[in-house]
């Protein structure tokens, strides 16, 4: 091996690296010259063959060479780069299209209702249960205080299946159920789908869904069953939301009134309310001297209905594309 | 009920605007739905709850108003009852529990004719036809005082004496509206010697109609029984104004009253002449019910301060008695309710009634206090939003749909008999309870796509009934929601097997059930319904480590789409929740150290023949590998030349990792080959 035969191979490389115009060719220069089989790398071979006093010298010319070679391309390939990326025209793009769809489902509007109605139930200490759909004739009417034969029964059409069963006409059918297992205090709220045979125009189904709350403690009166309402509207429709009750009748309850809040101006009778008929606590064995309690209910569709301004009830079942979209922010 | 406001000033002396007395009304209870113009001033259009039927007539609407207002009620002017017997007739009452009066008086020189004009508009105004002098006067004073009252053409009757009987099986009687009926035995009816004259309480019949030739009538005013009128009612579906009125209460101690107000108007208009004697045939009057009232109470349970002296002054304007029980003080006294409110049976019934006149604006607002329980959402509730939510992730949106529907058009009969049928429905969209959540889920992905819906990417849960009630998961999709991005590599597949089990995949995550296995059956889906709607050779069951099936996922039969109208392919999942829940692990997830040592990534590639399924590949990988694999993934799955037909080729990549050092070259190889050689016994070749 000769210093004139380094030189000229280290030269060599340095024109090549100068040369190059692409990483590719940064990459084959440096296989040909610094490369296991490359050139350079081959004087190696030729230091055996050397005085052993020179061999030590050698070596080090060659790992010099080697070590400036690998600088130049390193700074070439560098150089290469952020010219590429300053300078590439051709890789701008139109900003402006659409990107990559990134699809994300929606929740039906009743969910998201149903699931802020249990967060705020939930946070006044209502506990959520869960019953049947199909129903014995019993829990729905029987323990809720209907009597046998009364045109309290017409008020809701029922869907009648075979045996004593009957698809529920309301969530406070679950009251029976929960009483029989339950003692005072309790209390509960549970939301669910109800039927009711009727035929179906934009402001009545025979399907629809309701939450029912109840409760049962000492020292329960009206005044606690317009307070926890009121609560309760207060955070479904605003802060500024009034309540109201009127007189009305149900089985279940006594005194019964139906309560209406104020929206927009208007009073908005919303749902039926009142304290649980002494009958009903005393068929599970509640004392009335000691124990009283509330139960109020309203439909899950006529809170969203009312909050968005829908004025057909028959959309929330129709899964319509073009209704459901417009509540994708669940 | 249709409520005349000149009509109601003649007993109340209102001195109040329509408006307020609508609103007033409505706040006590009795809601007015509307006031409408009339031909003699407004009508009010009241909506009377099932309890009060004591508010079913002017007096009853009067009362309620002098009650409210603190005003005197001006009673009509009702001449003398006469009691006796009439000559030439007796009642006799066979079922006394089911009519405990029955009063009767004969009119004679009857004129038939029309009635007044001044009582024909009121009748008119409060939605009753004018029919005849007779008639008419009936209704004039069932509408007064809520009393229906019966006229039978005397001349028409056979024999002396009127029976009130229950029916015997086989008996018919043509009713007014000229219907043959066939009653049911037990039915309560009026008879005469022969047979049946009317429904008591609810129509007459037509051979003793009042006609143009009618000149004596006998009067009918009885209490009936509020039960027996009702069944008779509802088994002939027959609803009549007395009907309403009977199966809502009416007062038994005002049927001699009405009788005579009937007599003195059918007088006074000329209609005919009242016989001086009535039959009055009544059960042994039952002892008062008195209640006991502490006006205490009213406080504590209204929340309105309520001292005793209000309570009754309360009381005594809506005509109840009260009376200090034995020598107690005024904290504890007994009430008596009027004869018209059998509605007003129990001590909170009065409390009611003390709140309904102070003024429900009087109640307070208070929170409960005292034990707070633990609120919010039940196990079952949380379970079901973790799976809505894990479906929403995956760009699913929910649907809601009917539990009501008809049959499906490809179900089989066996199928359509195992389905819960309602017993009472005509209509045969809403026939049957779903045995699955797809039926109703294809019918809103073909009514989408009607509406040009970009795809169909839904899903639900709910309750089906097969027939037991359980509750249901399920995906549908069709088409894809990318499928038009302007860019190619935008583009998501299309709806097969393997987006309805990636779905599911999800859903079970999101659950932390990791053991379910997806098995292909050879009759396709064994979940009835769900399973039915698929392609046997394109779907799978989802079972459980123990064999239990939770579920189904598969591609939509091609035949049940186009009869829905649907283009595109679909493909679904319906998971069986009850089922589900008992894999769901309750505890926590426990953690595992985080890795400190880089993880070797190598790649087998065997090519295998088709017959055997990827599950094989799996089970075999899982048993060769040591503790090294960390987890391994299929990667590339070809079949096509330049392969041979019946192979395809896999590419598996495996992640390879100890958690004491770093895995050198050797220890990877020799995983590997152990592994090649697990691939090999399930007859994988490899190319070299």
């Amino acid at each position: 091996m000769s210093d004139e035969t380094l030189n000229r191979l280290e030269k060599e490389a340095v024109d090549a690296a100068l040369a190059a115009a692409s990483a590719a060719d940064i990459d084959a220069v440096e296989t040909q010259f610094l490369g296991r089989k490359g050139s350079i790398n081959a004087l190696r071979r030729g230091i055996a063959m050397l005085p052993s006093e020179d061999r030590p010298g050698a070596g080090a010319a060659i790992n010099k060479a080697v070590e400036r070679v690998q600088n130049l391309l390193a700074e070439r390939r560098a150089a290469l780069e952020s010219a590429a990326a300053t300078a590439a025209p051709a890789r701008t793009i139109d900003v402006t299209l659409p990107g990559q769809p990134m699809n994300s489902g929606t929740l039906h509007p009743l969910t998201q209702v149903s699931q802020e109605v249990k967060a705020v139930l939930g946070g006044m200490g209502f506990e959520f249960v869960d019953g049947p759909e199909l129903e014995s004739h019993r829990y729905n009417f029987g323990a809720l205080n209907y009597p046998d034969d009364h045109p309290a029964m017409d008020e809701q059409s029922t869907f009648l299946l075979d045996g004593d069963r009957v698809l529920r006409t309301q969530t406070t059918a679950l009251q029976g159920r929960v009483m029989e297992k339950r003692r005072p205090p309790f209390r509960i709220a549970t939301i669910g789908r109800c039927f009711r045979y009727e035929a179906v125009d934009a402001t009545h189904h025979h399907t629809f869904h309701q939450v029912d709350v109840f409760m049962v403690d000492q020292g329960i009166g009206m005044a606690e069953l317009k307070g926890t309402l009121a609560e309760f509207a207060r955070a479904m429709f605003g802060a500024e939301t009034e309540v109201r009750f009127r007189p009305d009748f149900f089985p279940f309850v006594e005194p019964g009134v139906d309560y209406s809040i104020r929206w927009g101006g208007r009073w908005l009778e919303i749902g039926g309310a009142g304290l649980i008929h002494p009958n009903i606590l005393r068929a599970h064995h509640i004392d009335t001297e000691q124990y009283s309690g509330f139960a109020f209910g309203l439909g899950i569709e006529r809170i969203h209905m009312i909050r968005c301004g829908v004025t057909d009830l028959r959309l929330y079942l129709e899964n319509d594309w073009r209704f459901l979209q417009q509540f994708a922010e669940g | 009920m249709r409520i005349p406001v000149t009509w109601l000033k003649e007993l109340v002396p209102i001195g109040i605007s329509v408006e307020e007395l609508a609103a007033g009304l409505t706040m006590a209870g009795l809601e007015i739905e509307s006031v409408e113009p009339g031909v003699d001033g407004e009508v009010l259009n009241a909506y009377i709850t099932p309890n009060r039927g004591d508010c079913a007539s002017i007096l009853g609407v009067a009362r309620e108003v002098a009650a409210i207002w603190t005003l005197p009620l001006r009673l009509p002017n009702i001449g003398p009852a006469h009691a006796g017997t009439a000559a030439g007739f007796q009642v006799s009452v066979q079922c006394p529990e089911l009519c405990p009066r029955y009063a009767a008086r004969l009119v004679t020189d009857v004129h038939v004719g029309p009635s007044p004009p001044d009582m024909q508009r009121r009748l008119t105004a409060a939605g009753m036809r004018p029919i005849n002098n007779v008639v008419d006067v009936t209704n004039y004073v069932m509408l007064e005082l809520g009393q229906p009252m019966h006229a039978f053409d005397r001349e028409r009757l056979a024999g002396d004496t009127i029976r009130v009987r229950t029916a015997e099986s086989g008996e018919t009687l043509e009713t007014l509206d000229g219907v043959h009926r066939s009653l049911e035995a037990g039915t309560l009816l009026i008879a005469d010697s022969k047979a049946p004259i009317a429904l008591a309480g609810v129509m007459g019949g037509r051979d003793t109609e009042i006609g143009p030739d009618t000149t004596s009538i006998l009067l009918e005013s009885a209490s009936f029984g509020a039960r027996a009128v009702r069944r008779t009612s509802r088994a002939l579906g027959l609803r009549t104004e007395a009907s309403y009125r009977f199966e809502r209460g009416v007062d038994p101690d005002g049927a001699v009253r009405a009788l005579a107000r009937v007599c003195e108007l059918l007088h006074k208009i000329g209609a005919g002449q009242p016989s001086d004697e009535m039959v009055d045939c009544r059960a042994a009057a039952s002892e008062p019910v008195w209640i006991r009232f502490r006006p205490g109470r009213c406080g504590s349970l209204l929340g309105i301060p309520m001292d005793a002296r209000r309570a009754v002054n309360c009381m005594g304007r809506l005509g109840i008695t009260l009376r200090s029980r034995g020598a107690a003080s005024e904290a504890e006294l007994e009430a008596l309710a009027p004869s018209w409110r059998s509605d007003l049976n129990c001590e909170e019934d009065l409390i009611e009634e003390t709140g309904r006149i102070a003024g429900y604006g009087e109640i307070p607002e208070r929170l409960p206090h005292g034990v707070t329980c633990r609120g919010g959402d039940s196990a079952q509730g949380l379970m079901l939003m973790e799976v809505r939510r894990a479906l929403q992730q995956c760009g699913l949106s929910e649907v809601v749909t009917h539990s009501l529907e008809a049959p499906a058009s490809w179900e089989s009969e066996d199928e359509s008999a195992t389905r819960l049928h309602l017993r009472n429905v005509l209509s045969a969209e809403i026939s049957t309870l779903r045995p699955s959540l797809l039926q109703g889920m294809l019918e809103s992905a073909a009514a989408n796509a009607s509406h040009a819906a970009p795809a169909t990417a839904i899903f639900q849960v709910g309750t089906v009934w097969q027939p037991e009630e359980s509750l249901r998961a399920a995906v549908l999709v069709s088409g894809s929601p990318g499928a038009r991005a302007w860019d190619p590599g935008m583009r998501q597949r299309p709806a097969d097997y393997y987006t309805a089990r990636g779905a599911a995949e999800r859903l079970l995550r999101a659950l932390r059930v990791d053991d379910v296995r997806f098995v292909q059956q050879p009759g396709g889906g064994g979940m009835p319904f769900g399973g039915g709607l698929m392609e046997p050779a394109r779907c799978a069951e989802l079972q459980l480590a123990d064999g239990s099936r939770v579920g189904v996922a598969g591609e939509i039969q091609p035949e049940i789409l186009r009869q829905m109208g649907i283009r595109r392919a679909a493909a679904a999942v319906e998971i069986d929740l009850n089922a589900l829940r008992r894999a769901v692990p309750a505890a926590a997830p426990r953690w595992r150290p985080v890795p400190r040592f880089p993880a070797s990534l190598r790649d087998l590639a065997p090519r295998l023949p088709t017959a055997v399924c990827w599950s094989q590949v799996d089970a075999a990988v899982r048993q060769a590998a040591s503790p090294l694999v960390e987890r391994f993934a299929l990667t590339d799955l070809y079949e096509g030349p330049p392969l041979p037909a019946g192979v395809r080729a896999y590419t598996i990549s495996f992640t390879l990792r100890s958690a004491e050092r770093t895995l050198d070259d050797e220890d990877a190889d020799a995983e590997m080959a152990t592994l090649q050689d697990a691939l090999q016994a399930l007859g994988a070749t490899f190319a070299s």
